[in-house]
């Protein structure tokens, strides 16, 4: 009957710790409180938990006997009964203890309590153990009962079950703080990232950016240097983590620190300077890919420069092709490269887009890349779009859609795209074509070939060139003599169309005109020492980079033109 | 386009300014001519106010040349800027017709050729 007293006593300081134990929140805690109820529960003279303090499996003993050389005691790994029971995994009860050749004897030799009777259990989450829990000495005397052992088995899964969720919750708040300082090293990473939408005059800019974790070592870049010229890029810093996101910030700020220099400078040339600094203050190993691109908006002129990423593509029409500009290895490997770029009218693409290889090498889960599968549909689309913003979505939906949402391979992404907005001039000009006349088709011609962005000498050779043609036409077609202040000229029709890479002009006029190969042979060069004209054909053969000619017919009112093709 | 023809001491200037195309010929053609029939012994063609040239202005310059190139006299273009430089090269005047910088240049040129 007192047995059954006793038991029920037991069971119930049992339920009292097992309420006890779900509130603890530190380690320290559980301990603490452990080791009040053990005594009670345990019934026993010395209870100690140990907890494991390395990989090794060294254990750390807290113990309800307190001594200053217990405090920070090591038990080593495999070493005494609880050693083994860590090891194993598997509980000892030592009924005992006294010539027992496992037992520690220092600990026993430091507490001063000659062990009789010793239970020793391990606290299991599954396979793994947490630590050990042991009882020395029944204060009934003797060894330990059947009800000792079951109230021991009882209170080591207690134990254990704490145990398992401190360690969650540990782990939990944890990650909490890594998320916490990873978020703010992302806003910090983000400040040095200009605005991702961006209007300069007649060009839009729209960005997108997604690194692989919260901090990446991808960036873009833009900077309006006088009113008149525009530098973007993006770059791409080798590796991940906090040293591509340091190298980030070092590439963004020398790059934001140097862009004046773009005004003095041509962009190959600009590129040149900004790896000579990175590559003073980089470590070795370290590089970054950066494709720029810088706008003159004046004279319509683009410069593009590849340094390790992939050909940026323009569009126009609806068309991308990539631009054929030459390679240059990444920065901040040789101060001793010399970058090239390439020139190209502005009026060569509608829509600029740099993007990063981070986009294209998307995988999907059945191992295709986006840059294969999607991306070529989905560029095609985006071409039509009307604003780089609307590009942008376009590409970034694709890619999202791609990669889904927890891709096995996912690497920083950024894109951007300038749109030139700037208005065309007018496509037609019909006029009537005269020795008066004729400077209006130059007006006309010289719109256009400032708004495609040809140089200055360019500007005046196409200008000259068609003026030769209407000239022609005035004096051969319409019979103008000069001098005849009374030449009424006839109707002339100039249109103009940018295709890929060129210009083409057509100009027509009423009368038979001439072949091909009546072009050919009148545009041979003339001897200027023995003939006064004949220039004007052989003028206009020379400044294009191709001439057809399609004579008309009078009788059937098909009017004769030339086309001329100049390249950008 | 204007023409304004200058006496200096070290010879004769015309002048021109605007675009020079093919309603401007008339006008160049006929001086030109009363140029070459007065046998000018040096004349230096203006050209720095001018910023359009076709190959009809140039063929009067030509004319020019070979009415007066067995007659002693000597000639020269001066002040092209760039887009008439252009036109000018592409027809290769320059292999026979001599171009300079400024006026003067060419005035002090032709003199002291004629001279030694």
């Amino acid at each position: 009957m007192a047995e059954t007293v006793q038991n029920a006593e037991r069971q119930a300081a049992l339920f009292r710790v097992a309420r006890r134990l779900s509130k603890v929140t530190e380690v320290d805690e559980f301990l603490d409180h452990i080791l009040e109820t053990s005594r009670e529960v345990l019934e026993s003279e010395i209870c100690s938990v140990l907890l494991p303090v390395n990989a090794a499996g060294d254990l750390r003993i807290r113990s309800t006997f307190e001594h200053p050389e217990t405090e920070n005691f090591l038990i080593p790994a495999g070493k005494g009964i609880s050693g083994e029971v860590f090891q194993n995994r598997k509980p000892i009860l030592i009924r005992d203890a006294s010539n027992d050749p496992r037992l520690f004897r220092l600990a026993s030799t430091i507490s001063g309590i000659e062990p009789r009777a010793m239970m020793t259990i391990p606290l299991l989450d599954g396979d793994r153990c947490l630590g050990v829990l042991q009882a020395i000495n029944p204060v009934h005397g003797g060894s330990y009962t059947e009800a000792d052992e079951e109230i021991f088995e009882t209170f080591g899964s207690l134990c254990a079950v704490t145990l398992l969720r401190l360690e969650v919750q540990q782990n939990a708040l944890r990650e909490a703080q890594r998320h916490e300082q990873m978020g703010m090293a992302k806003e910090i990473q983000q400040t040095f990232l200009p605005p991702a939408q961006a209007q300069f005059g007649d060009l839009e800019l729209s960005a997108f950016y997604e690194p692989a974790s919260s901090i990446g070592g991808d960036f873009f870049f833009w900077h309006e240097l006088e009113p008149d010229r525009l530098l973007f890029g993006i770059g791409d810093v080798a590796g991940k983590g906090l040293p591509a996101a340091l190298d980030m910030a070092r590439g963004t700020t020398m790059i934001a620190s140097l862009a004046w220099r773009c005004v003095d400078l041509s962009l190959g040339e600009w590129i040149g300077e900004v790896n000579r600094n990175l590559c003073s203050a980089m470590a070795a190993g370290r590089f970054i890919g950066i494709n720029a691109m810088l706008v003159d908006r004046k004279a319509r002129r683009v410069q593009v420069c590849i340094a390790g990423l992939p050909a940026p593509k323009t569009s126009r029409q609806g068309i991308w092709k990539p631009i054929e500009a030459p390679g240059n290895p990444p920065l901040g490997i040789s101060a001793a490269v010399e970058y090239q770029h390439l020139d190209l009218p502005l009026a060569a693409g509608r829509h600029w887009l740099v993007i990063s290889d981070g986009i294209l090498e998307e995988a999907s889960d059945q191992g295709e890349f986006f840059e294969d599968v999607a991306f070529p549909e989905a560029l095609e689309r985006a071409g039509g779009q009307k604003t780089p913003g609307g590009v942008i979505e376009i590409l970034q939906r694709a890619w999202e859609d791609f990669g889904g949402e927890n891709p096995d391979y996912r690497d920083d992404s950024t894109a951007i795209v300038v749109t030139d907005h700037t208005a065309r001039p007018k496509s037609h000009f019909s006029f009537t074509c005269a020795p008066d006349t004729i400077a209006e088709g130059r007006r006309f011609i010289e719109r256009w070939a400032k708004w495609c962005g040809f140089p200055e000498k360019e500007i005046g050779m196409i200008v000259l060139g068609c003026d030769e043609v209407l000239t022609n036409i005035v004096r051969h077609a319409y019979h103008c003599e000069i001098g005849d202040s009374d030449s009424e000229g006839g109707p002339a029709r100039l249109d103009v169309e940018v295709r890929h890479g060129a210009v083409v002009l057509r100009i027509e006029h009423i009368g038979k005109g001439l072949s091909d190969g009546e072009f050919e042979s009148l545009a041979e060069k003339p001897d200027p020492t023995q003939q006064v004209g004949g220039l004007g054909l052989f003028v206009i053969r020379e400044i294009f980079d191709e001439v057809h000619c399609f004579p008309g017919d009078p009788e059937e009112g098909r009017r004769a033109a030339i086309e001329l093709v100049k390249s950008f | 386009m204007n023409l304004e023809e200058i006496n200096d001491d070290r010879g004769a200037v015309i002048r021109l300014e605007g675009e020079a195309d093919l309603a401007a010929v008339p006008l160049f053609q006929e001086r030109m001519r009363a140029k070459a029939q007065a046998a000018e012994p040096r004349l230096v063609v203006d050209f720095s106010e001018v910023t359009f040239v076709n190959t009809p202005i140039w063929a009067v310059l030509v004319e020019y040349y070979q009415a007066t190139t067995e007659n002693g006299t000597s000639f020269a273009v001066a002040g092209l800027q760039p887009r008439v430089a252009v036109s000018y090269d592409i027809v290769r005047l320059g292999d026979f017709i001599p171009a300079f910088g400024t006026v003067d240049e060419a005035l002090d040129s032709l003199s002291s050729s004629s001279s030694d």
